[in-house]
């Protein structure tokens, strides 16, 4: 540990402190197991840890950029469980109507452009209020609006060629 | 999918609420045991990558030199190219086949399976080589029938790396009476040598 990690473990505390509620529910979105959430929310806080020469306690950028590595860690988690369970012999995943609709709806925010399924993820998924969303993502509260709507037409988009497959 | 559809599915999704085992002090105690122990982590993350480099050299060396003949004269890439774009053109159930760089195509007895892309250098009279070019799968049947070569090619696997191709055609009046055993030397691309009658 060299002399600035002194520096940064309370802006990493303060984050996990005020913070792991939102990545949890973030990641939990994408891996649906809190186990994995939290692997995924470690890795990509470790992530953040390793570049932490980047920041200048700065914790609104460093949030945001957590925020997003979650989600990509989360994405990346997620592929390497669905590689393991294809292994296992035998494996059939349960499917019912309601699930089936949950999966798709996954399935179809796994296939937005980054932006917007950042955006689907931290403003719509979390609990998060307009204005705080917007700090995490770095945009302004319209801008977020103007993505919102982009993501969700774009989902509609996915959802429905999906159905008609 | 409608408005209300999505933002049914939406909202449903947003208020489910997992149970995490961890409390929020017990996740960061585990987070901050984690990055105290990454130098030393670090350390030993960049041994084992030097480790596991030398293996895979000392590893391809291995694979390699034994057919380092094979992959010199396995220029694959062009005739890959013309291979796969010829199939794209006449579609899977047409054999297709340069010889030299003439192509002529022939047909499967039946729906081809993967394709794998032969060189085949063929040794004529006096010293004169040419190289026959064909998309084949593991297990096929080919007739050719036009002005340039008519005959049979029989294809079949001999084992993870080698494929069998017997010849019995004729291309411009001339016999070629051969079986060839050709090997992998570049993913789907195989490449042999024999005499041409």
């Amino acid at each position: 540990m060299d002399d600035r990690d002194g520096q940064f473990e309370p802006i990493f505390a303060e984050l996990i402190r005020n913070k792991l509620g939102l990545y949890r529910a973030i990641s939990v979105g994408i891996v649906n197991s809190p186990a994995d959430a939290d692997d995924a929310v470690q890795a990509a806080l470790v992530k953040a840890w390793n570049r932490r020469g980047s920041f200048r306690s700065d914790c609104a950028a460093l949030s945001g950029w957590v925020s997003r590595i979650v989600v990509t860690e989360s994405y990346d988690l997620l592929r390497r469980r669905v590689r393991e369970r294809k292994k296992l012999e035998g494996y059939e995943p349960e499917e019912n109507e309601s699930n089936s609709a949950m999966e798709q709806l996954d399935r179809a925010v796994a296939a937005l452009p980054p932006l917007y399924r950042d955006t689907i993820h931290i403003a719509v998924l979390s609990d998060l209020d307009g204005e705080s969303a917007a700090r995490e993502l770095e945009c302004s509260p319209n801008t977020l609006y103007q993505r919102v709507h982009k993501a969700k037409q774009l989902l509609k988009e996915i959802l429905g060629r999906m159905e008609h497959e | 999918m409608n408005n209300d559809r999505l933002e049914e599915l939406l909202e449903k999704k947003r208020n489910s609420r997992p149970v995490f085992a961890k409390t929020g002090e017990e996740f960061a105690d585990g987070f901050f045991r984690k990055v105290h122990a990454l130098p030393a982590g670090r350390r030993l993350h960049w041994v084992a990558w030097a480790a596991a480099l030398f293996v895979v050299l000392g590893g391809t060396a291995l694979l390699v030199l034994p057919h380092t003949e094979a992959s010199r004269s396995c220029r694959v890439g062009d005739r890959c190219v013309r291979l796969k774009e010829s199939v794209r053109l006449f579609g899977t159930r047409a054999a297709v086949f340069f010889f030299g760089d003439e192509l002529v195509t022939g047909e499967r007895d039946g729906e081809s399976g993967r394709l794998n892309w032969v060189d085949i250098d063929l040794a004529g009279e006096g010293g004169k080589s040419w190289r026959l070019s064909l998309a084949c799968s593991d297990d096929d049947s080919i007739r050719l029938d036009s002005e340039l070569a008519t005959g049979t090619v029989v294809v079949s696997r001999c084992d993870a790396g080698t494929l069998v191709i017997d010849l019995e055609i004729n291309y411009e009046g001339r016999a070629i009476h051969t079986v060839v055993p050709v090997r992998k030397c570049n993913g789907k691309a195989y490449y042999g040598t024999a005499e041409g009658s």
